[in-house]
């Protein structure tokens, strides 16, 4: 591992400590959803559909009903119909609304049909299995070009559908040497979170107030799903962050919990419900199919001038985020190389398939994927080093993204460039391999770039609060909306609050995200978790420092500066006074708590550069690829957490590897059911196939940053795909840019081109 | 059917359905929520627990087969408020991130060391290769397997 120095002596940030729960999580006693449950829980399953597209006539429920120990089947003939949008996160936008309970068509193979409560998990199973369903079949169609098609099978009134379009700069006025073209294809794959998705409700009858457990992203955007779903005002609804075991995004969006909700509500009682992973896989949400079209004016050089790209993204059977997710990938063009212009066409298509949601980046991965695929395309056809062609039109510290004229702040891209390259040793590989003899086994190395925000300024009201209060024995505790995924921003903020004050961190104790604690917060996703709330809690750390040392000014009776402070101590003339005596001093001579609370509001929204070089073996005679070396240079600021970052960008290029090597999720054109059904025959990257990452960090600190910070979980996937990908193109000298590069279609590219 | 085992050192004996999937006994029937259930076909090993030493998959496994048999699980690791020296060097080694995956990756490593005190890493690699860990890469618990075997041995013993 190659690192900068750290010019700040800190006792935590950028010191490794264990993650947060570590030793609840080794001893299995952290309880995470599907742990927990009350003695009067009651227990949710849900029957799926088994047609891709069709009306829903009739569900007979009578045998299910009879079953001992059913409480409850909930269809689409007795439960309201109005509609609500999982991905709504601010209660006061205009999403798709095009979801209900149950909804009397199917659009997708295993969509929710019937929900069963019962008195144990077993028995709702059992009698999901007795439910009978009548359809009238429609016609399906998967494919999101034929669903543009003007006789296509329509899925909903307004149509298949969403068009959006974004530009700058005169893209067909730009003057060029040549004109060049890739298309890139993205398979739909899973998540695969390890935790299957499981959500919790308890009405109680007392309080008349409905609490929510879910291992969620954001509280308060569930909070107003389910209010307004329901009838209920907001103050009668609690959500609770669960811990999570994962989410990569696909914990984002409100998917399971307005199901319990809905039940709980009418039975008056606890309703847990679990998903199993065939659910998760088909009925939760999945990375989107995308195919993108990047046509570039090059100058001589290879320098771009403009860029034109069409993206067609596969919705599934729903909009839901699909719109605003196929404009996100579209703003992503401009944000890493010098471009006069930008012309955007997208398309996002809903299809008799499972629904695409939020994953990891929000876009950014399909974006770079297909301009870095497009930009060593270039370096190909034009002989040049992939590095030098971007380093002379990357972007430099202090650009602007020209569609938002936001700063993209100190980003570092030619220190990622110029740092994994020697870190790699890129020309010293080249070199080597310039001179490899034609073989079963073909080396090639290759790399690529991505770029990443830091919060939803320029997106959405940037807002999130902070609230710390010293206990009367000077411990801490700190309530802010944080949603640990399970990387280590609980962490985070404890370290934070402790570097701050000057305390010991295990004088810090914070709970996660709570409608009824602390204050309003979008959600922890857009990596603002650590640039924005992050910055609150260090605000909010500020101003109790501040109010710690009045009070000790005070009970020392000198003027606050004469004292010194270190550790928990402060010292004046002499005479020193711990923490302890300072809170009580405070509060009983003063009549006064003390604490800090920050409400903030970010005005910022820089970039995270990052450069992955990867090598790899090709086996041409069976296809398989292992990659022999890969380095990541992460632009990250200032590290908080070194081997939480490392962890977090290994996981990020397993799942790169996975989309490269093999993970798929195919419809079988017969039924429309989602393929495989299950884990067994998915393809992901295990422990014999992942080879160790090389971390290189960048930490040229950001000004808006907590102690100079921004972020890395999402950035971290994002060039990793086309990284992979340039290293195959160079090993065989192909143009390959659809994934998955399976081994079937690596022998077949390799038998196209003779290689054997 | 009626079964007798012994689990986390303590002798049971239950009167179970015989085709009762092990996971289920596990966490709905005595309340252990260690062992988690991810896939509920034998892929994740997130489910991962001892029969008599060796690495099985709860999912996978019936209430039958477990007859007459050692069970252990995350629950039986930890000995008189004693972190077993795996626990202690996952979280030295902060191989711990969403930590979902962590109770059968705990189990699967147990399985190894028992039978092989001086794993190579390719051994290790081997041994959870049915575990999936889909936060962070592998590289840390790898490592954290490796120093638990290293100090369990303790001496040049895998010289």
């Amino acid at each position: 591992m190659v690192m900068q120095s750290n010019p700040y002596d800190y006792k935590y940030i950028g010191k490794d400590i264990p993650n947060d729960m570590s030793r609840a999580k080794v001893t299995g006693t952290l309880r995470y959803g599907a742990d927990a449950r009350g003695s009067d829980t009651l227990f949710m399953r849900i029957q799926g559909g088994t047609e891709a597209h069709a009306e829903v006539l009739d569900v007979d429920t009578a045998a299910a009903l009879a079953l001992p120990g059913v409480v409850a089947v909930y269809t689409h003939f007795n439960v309201p119909h109005n509609y609500y949008d999982r991905g709504r996160v601010f209660p006061f936008e205009n999403p798709p609304m095009q979801e209900q309970l149950f909804g009397d068509r199917v659009r997708f193979y295993g969509e929710r049909i019937a929900a069963v409560v019962a008195i144990r998990p077993d028995i709702a199973e059992a009698a999901c299995r007795l439910i009978r369903v009548t359809y009238r079949p429609l016609p399906a169609v998967f494919d999101p070009e034929l669903a543009l098609a003007r006789n296509a099978p329509r899925l909903h009134e307004t149509g298949n559908e969403v068009a959006v379009s974004l530009s700058f700069g005169e893209y067909e006025a730009l003057a060029a040497e040549r004109v060049d073209t890739t298309v890139t294809k993205q398979q739909r794959t899973t998540h695969l979170a390890m935790e299957n998705h499981c959500a919790r409700a308890r009405y109680d009858q007392a309080t008349q107030r409905l609490t929510i457990w879910t291992a969620c992203q954001s509280v308060y955007g569930i909070r107003a799903t389910l209010g307004d779903l329901l009838g209920l005002p907001y103050h009668r609804v609690q959500v609770i962050k669960n811990p999570m075991g994962g989410s990569f995004g696909c914990k984002q969006e409100t998917i399971l919990e307005p199901l319990v909700a809905y039940a709980a509500l009418q039975l008056q009682a606890d309703v847990s419900l679990v998903y199993d992973r065939v659910q998760v896989m088909e009925s939760t949400m999945v990375k989107h199919e995308a195919r993108l079209r990047v046509e570039s004016k090059t100058l001589a050089d290879g320098r771009i001038t403009g860029l034109k790209v069409d993206c067609l993204l596969n919705s599934g059977a729903y909009q839901t985020v699909s719109p605003a997710y196929c404009r996100t990938i579209g703003s992503k063009f401009c944000r890493a190389y010098i471009i006069e212009a930008l012309s955007y066409e997208g398309h996002a298509v809903c299809t008799n398939t499972p629904v695409g949601g939020s994953y990891r980046s929000w876009g950014s991965l399909e974006e770079a994927t297909a301009l870095e695929n497009h930009v060593n395309y270039l370096a190909r056809r034009l002989g040049k080093d992939p590095i030098e062609l971007r380093l002379q039109q990357i972007l430099s510290p202090g650009a602007e993204n020209p569609l938002n004229h936001i700063s993209l702040g100190n980003i570092r891209f030619a220190d990622c460039l110029r740092q994994g390259r020697d870190a790699f040793d890129w020309d010293g590989k080249r070199r080597v391999l310039a001179g490899q003899v034609d073989g079963r086994y073909r080396q090639g190395i290759g790399m690529a770039l991505g770029v990443h925000s830091n919060s939803y300024f320029g997106v959405k009201p940037e807002m999130t609060s902070a609230m710390l209060k010293m206990n009367e024995d000077a411990s801490v505790i700190l309530t802010c909306a944080v949603h640990d995924h399970g990387c280590g921003t609980v962490l985070t903020m404890k370290k934070i609050v402790a570097e701050t004050l000057g305390i010991s961190i295990d004088h810090v104790e914070m709970r996660e995200a709570d409608t009824d604690a602390g204050f309003y917060d979008l959600g922890c996703f857009s990596s603002r978790t650590v640039f924005v709330i992050g910055r609150a809690v260090q605000e909010a750390s500020q101003q109790l420092m501040a109010q710690m040392k009045t009070a000790a000014a005070a009970c020392l009776s000198v003027d606050e500066a004469e004292l010194s402070y270190q550790d928990g101590v402060f010292s004046a003339g002499g005479r020193q006074a711990l923490l302890k005596e300072v809170v009580h001093y405070s509060m009983s001579e003063q009549c006064a708590e003390l604490r800090g609370i920050c409400h903030y509001c970010a005005k910022a929204n820089p970039g995270v550069a990052s450069a992955h070089f990867a090598q790899v073996e090709i086996d041409v005679f069976t296809g398989h690829i292992r990659v022999t070396d890969y380095l990541a240079a992460h632009d990250i600021g200032q590290l908080i957490n070194p081997q939480l970052c490392r962890m977090q960008i290994a996981g990020a290029v397993q799942q790169g590897l996975g989309i490269v090597r093999g993970e798929s999720l195919v419809i079988e054109a017969s039924s429309g059911r989602m393929l495989p059904r299950g884990m067994e025959n998915y393809q992901f990257i295990n422990s014999g196939d992942m080879p160790r990452v090389r971390c290189l960090f960048v930490e040229a600190g950001e000004p808006q940053g907590p102690f100079g910070a921004k972020s890395v979980g999402e950035a971290a996937i994002i060039p990793s795909v086309a990284a992979l990908t340039a290293a195959i193109n160079d090993a065989l000298g192909t143009d390959l840019s659809v994934t998955p590069l399976n081994p079937e279609v690596i022998v077949a590219a390799c038998a196209e081109r003779g290689i054997k | 059917m009626k079964i007798s085992f012994v689990l986390n050192g303590e002798p049971l004996q239950m009167d179970v359905q015989g085709d009762r999937r092990l996971i289920d006994l596990l966490r709905d029937d005595l309340r252990l929520t260690g062992t988690k259930e991810g896939c509920g076909d034998g892929a994740c090993g997130a489910c991962t627990v001892l029969l008599d030493n060796v690495a099985v998959h709860a999912c996978l496994t019936l209430a039958g087969q477990i007859d007459g048999c050692q069970v252990l699980t995350v629950e039986g690791l930890e000995r008189n408020g004693q972190l077993d020296i795996l626990q202690e060097c996952f979280i030295r080694h902060q191989a711990v991130q969403c930590g979902y995956c962590m109770p059968g990756m705990l189990m699967a490593a147990k399985g190894l060391l028992l039978n092989n005190a001086c794993p190579t890493e390719a051994d290790i690699r081997n041994a959870i290769s049915g575990n999936v860990c889909r936060c962070g890469g592998y590289e840390q618990i790898i490592d954290a397997i490796a120093a638990a075997a290293a100090e369990t041995a303790k001496s040049d013993v895998c010289q």
